[in-house]
């Protein structure tokens, strides 16, 4: 079974040489340039790991190292987020915590007894507890069947030596997306020197899969599809020499002075910035309906990933959850790589995205089924189908109207929320915003968080890629200008693109955005750090 | 009128010519007579998106800003396509009517890539299969990072309900 994608009417996929690792004892053919999540799903894998308590499959869900669905043990080391790294040449590669194995887990039983003795998970904490001296027995035997991964055997670890780096910069910036490149090379045009941090193996962020055509303001990359954009604000960032650029990088607090810490491979990167611009996006959003841990269903960002950057087709028939402009691109490059859209199901009385995306789909024959949910995804270890409904005004399914749909892919497209955990950490006060997709880092019209340190793109508020790229270029001139660097008439450009962005943000879909922004913008004059309250 | 329109699509995705005539962008009958082609857009939203505006070198095409819906002006389109080849929202098409027949031309971003001279199926806006019609023209899709623009031979009474075709089955 060979899931990949020879032939793709936008783009091409260079796989790299051929490589052979051993899942669980079976050699895989895969290719260098293909990460080990994306090798095993070409080859037909559809049950990445189990969860740790009840033993449920678990497929790939976000395909970016954030859902942690895809962990597994690689040459010993336990815990690997396989979507994250790529294949190696007779690398080791299993899944863990089943038995025998995650196809065929008899502890998954542990998932059936809590319907057999019809109690809530930890059942056995509260059934399991006489006669007394067993208690020690059950808790031993239970726990053993819980986890995550085994601790690496010593002769896997034993040539490892962590290193540590030490760095100062002007600049620092946590993210390689649109916002994360944009200020990375306005920053970097102007001051000495530049750190750029991305926990993938290639910048740009999600724009590497991005494979439409962008709108926006044609002096600014519209009609430009988002994998050329990042291709080319990439070669840029490669020719300013002073911008140094860790990749695989990942960031894990924000300390005292300003220093960011990361951890790359077995290596520390400690890196004091006069300035801190934290861009790192968003996460994905998912959706309770019954089943919906089940591989087959995945957040459109992740079916984006496997499909558009690294050419695997993620099924045969989809069904897409949610009509906003995600859910309709999605739906158009499910196409584009030969799935069939069975149907896009949207919740709302009217679509949420753009009238031309939904077009777009609409008149290859896919049906926006509004006013309808997912009530149900069907199958045992891999969807084999779901139960969609329709709705009333408050969101409830009407009994007569489910209906089963065949197909072995749901994906859920039902917005983002933003990634603010390191704002918070650096000082930020963050404020709950809905229609900025959740917690949002209070910010200054120049989205300073806290002295020295900015936020820029999904970060600070979902919105489009077009509006990271100008809030980037305002951190990256901005901060620079704080620092001393960078010309008079920088003061000028700032205000242009703080204007550009406002024009962005006046027709009726940046209504939301406006609102939201509303009471979140701390007003000039207001020292950061003193915040007024949100009635 | 306008704003009922965008209600009405918002529903089911499809949008009519009912639902374009308030917004003024589909073109008189006259004027798909004449020679030269016409650009029909099919976007009535205030979307921040202003690529075919200034990718029109003849000022056909008018916005008041990023977010404004495009005003297109049907004596001055020569049809050169430029428009529609950086349209983001795959939404311009090019009409002309002549000698009783319809010629289509329209964004096209799937594989097999047809060839000249070959019967392919015709839809309409919801992908309904109208009949058959034949490729006239092609705009390769490497010309154009990926879009090819295909011109198709329809009869006359399709030109404002074909929008979308599907090669071999």
């Amino acid at each position: 079974m060979d899931e990949r994608i020879t032939e793709h009417p936008i783009f091409q996929f260079d796989r790299g040489k051929e490589v052979s690792f051993s899942f669980e004892g079976k050699p895989i053919k895969a290719y260098s340039n293909e990460t080990i999540a994306a090798a095993l799903y070409a080859n037909g894998l559809r049950i990445f790991s189990r969860s740790m308590k009840y033993h449920r499959p678990r497929g790939f869900f976000c395909g970016i190292g954030r859902c942690s669905a895809c962990m597994m043990t690689v040459d010993g080391i336990p815990n690997i987020r396989t979507c994250m790294i790529n294949v190696q040449d007779g690398m080791h590669v299993s899944r863990q915590n089943a038995f025998p194995s995650a196809d065929h887990d008899v502890l998954s039983i542990m998932d059936k007894l809590g319907f057999y003795f019809s109690l809530a998970s930890g059942f056995y904490h509260r059934k399991m507890i006489h006669p007394t001296f067993l208690r020690r027995t059950y808790v031993k035997i239970l726990t053993s069947f819980i986890g995550l991964g085994k601790l690496p055997a010593k002769e896997s670890v034993s040539g490892m030596r962590g290193s540590k780096v030490s760095e100062e910069a002007d600049v620092v910036i946590i993210g390689g997306g649109p916002a994360g490149l944009a200020a990375a090379l306005e920053a970097g045009k102007r001051c000495n020197k530049v750190v750029l941090l991305d926990d993938k193996k290639m910048l740009g962020g999600q724009l590497v899969k991005q494979t439409h055509r962008f709108f926006g303001d044609a002096r600014h990359h519209a009609g430009v599809r988002g994998i050329r954009i990042a291709a080319k604000l990439t070669k840029q960032i490669g020719e300013l020499r002073n911008v140094s650029v860790f990749l695989g990088a990942t960031v894990f607090g924000i300390y005292e002075g300003r220093t960011v810490a990361a951890a790359q491979g077995d290596r520390l990167l400690k890196i004091r910035g006069k300035k801190i611009i934290i861009a790192t996006g968003a996460y994905e959003r998912t959706l309770v309906f019954e089943n919906n841990d089940l591989p087959g269903v995945y957040g459109a960002g992740g079916v984006q990933t496997i499909m558009n950057t690294y050419a695997v087709k993620p099924g045969m028939r989809a069904l897409v959850v949610g009509s906003g402009n995600v859910g309709l691109i999605l739906s158009y490059q499910l196409l584009q790589a030969g799935v069939k859209v069975v149907a896009i199901v949207e919740a709302l009385p009217k679509i949420g995205g753009y009238l031309v995306h939904a077009a777009k789909v609409r008149r290859q024959g896919v049906e926006i089924l509004t006013s309808h949910t997912v009530v149900k995804a069907l199958g045992g270890k891999r969807v084999k189908g779901a139960v969609i409904a329709q709705i009333d005004d408050s969101f409830k399914p009407i009994p007569g109207t489910e209906r089963q749909v065949d197909c072995d892919l749901i994906c859920i497209a039902v917005g983002l929320t933003p990634t603010y955990e390191l704002a918070t950490q650096a000082g930020g006060q963050e404020a709950f915003v809905p229609e900025l997709g959740g917690f949002v880092p209070r910010r200054t019209k120049f989205m300073e968080v806290s002295d020295g340190v900015y936020v820029a793109g999904d970060v600070s508020g979902i919105e489009e890629a077009t509006t990271a790229m100008l809030e980037g270029q305002i951190v990256g001139v901005h901060s620079s200008l704080k620092l001393g660097y960078g010309l008079p008439e920088d003061v000028k450009q700032l205000e242009t693109w703080v204007k550009r962005l406002d024009e962005e943000r006046s027709g009726p879909f940046g209504e939301k955005i406006r609102r939201g922004l509303a009471n979140l913008i701390i007003p000039e004059g207001n020292e950061i750090g003193v915040y007024p309250t949100v009635s | 009128m306008r704003l009922e329109s965008i209600q009405q699509c918002l529903k089911d995705g499809i949008i009519r010519n009912d639902n374009l005539a308030p917004f003024g962008l589909v073109p008189p009958l006259s004027r798909l007579k004449e020679k030269r082609p016409i650009a029909m857009i099919e976007c009535v939203q205030q979307i921040p998106c202003n690529s075919c505006a200034l990718a029109c070198k003849l000022n056909a095409i008018h916005m008041e800003n990023v977010n404004d819906i495009p005003k297109i002006d049907f004596d001055k389109c020569t049809g050169c396509m430029a428009c529609a080849m950086t349209c983001p929202g795959l939404a311009i098409f090019l009409l002309k009517s002549e000698g009783g027949k319809g010629y289509v031309t329209l964004p096209y971003e799937f594989l097999p890539t047809p060839d000249v001279g070959q019967q392919i199926s015709a839809l309409n806006r919801e992908g309904k299969v109208l009949g058959s019609g034949r490729v006239m023209r092609i705009l390769p899709p490497k010309r154009n990072d990926g879009t090819a623009l295909v011109t198709i031979e329809v009869p006359e009474e399709w030109l404002l309900e074909a929008r979308a075709i599907r090669v071999g089955e």
